[in-house]
């Protein structure tokens, strides 16, 4: 009885496991494709290095911790690493992880942030579209500002303050875009809906 | 359990989500007959009365009723009309502006008054 219900326990931490690694990994897969399409449709926006006037996986961002909390920025984090590396800092891996980081922590933080300051539900139950977009935008400027302060620190920016700004349009502008995007796919499919 | 709470949070976090981003603000665009629809139940609250559903469907010659009750419905989706029963017979509907189309046409009311002191 007592080696069943410990085997069971064990079972509930594996499945636990599991769902975290299968979330953790999508989110990733997500940010890592949003990140590519950026890349091939916006880098004509490109200001200077990782910062663009648009950055679409802002939004992928905001969505994938909205939803999956704490696993999607781990999730962010892991991809947004892999993406600097590959894409930006190929000589520098600490900044680049430095930089996956913060992508990952300042959309967290700024989560944490609105659930505590603007009254909202965990399970985003009183959610308005105003809310929504105040965490995109507080979640754009904590990004950009974290970002460009580690940039600084590694020696990779001039300009911290036209980086900053930059850098949080182009999160925010990328944001609505998804947002609008989602709204699209969100209203064709109803329409299909028989 | 755990498991099964977290991923049905996870689930109901999605639907709050896309209940939100469905309400995001879009400039509704309208049909030609919507557009006529709209303007006929205008120039009807200008005057004062109050507009039945009834009367617009018998208002255009070249569109049958059913017609024009589908664009009272698209309306009334993209938050240009209301809909409000009479209180003593709810088989009567009345047709009010919104804030939405009262905004539209005040603004149009601006855009004419400027053009006119312009010319």
């Amino acid at each position: 009885m007592h080696g069943g219900c410990g085997e069971s326990i064990v079972m509930k931490h594996i499945k636990n496991i599991t769902t975290n690694l299968f979330t953790i990994t999508s989110v990733a897969i997500i940010f890592y494709l949003f990140s590519i399409a950026n890349i091939f449709f916006f880098s004509s926006t490109t200001f200077s290095t990782g910062v663009n006037w648009v950055y679409l996986p802002g939004g992928a961002i905001l969505v994938c911790v909205l939803l999956f909390g704490t696993s999607g920025a781990i999730g962010i984090a892991i991809a947004s690493a892999v993406v600097s590396h590959r894409f930006y800092f190929t000589e520098d891996i600490v900044t680049a992880c430095g930089a996956g980081f913060i992508s990952g922590f300042a959309v967290w933080a700024a989560r944490f942030f609105c659930l505590s300051r603007l009254n909202l539900d965990a399970n985003l139950r009183s959610i308005t579209v105003k809310a929504l977009l105040e965490i995109a935008l507080i979640f754009s400027l904590f990004s950009a500002a974290m970002h460009q302060v580690w940039f600084a620190l590694r020696g990779h920016t001039d300009n911290l303050l036209g980086g900053t700004a930059v850098m949080a349009i182009g999160n925010f502008t990328g944001t609505i875009i998804v947002l609008y995007i989602a709204k699209a796919v969100i209203e064709i499919v109803v329409r299909l809906k028989p | 359990m755990k498991n099964t709470n977290e991923m049905a949070c996870a689930a109901l976090r999605f639907l709050n989500l896309i209940t939100a981003i469905r309400t995001l603000p879009t400039i509704p665009s309208l049909d030609p007959l919507e557009e006529r629809v709209l303007m006929a139940l205008a120039q009807n609250w200008a005057t004062g009365i109050a507009v039945t559903v009834m009367m617009i469907l018998s208002t255009f010659n070249d569109a049958s009723p059913s017609t024009v009750h589908r664009r009272l419905k698209s309306l009334k989706q993209k938050g240009l009309i209301t809909m409000r029963e009479d209180e003593n017979d709810n088989r009567t509907k009345y047709v009010e502006p919104t804030d939405l189309t009262n905004n539209y046409f005040n603004e149009i009311g601006k855009c004419m008054a400027a053009a006119a002191k312009a010319l």
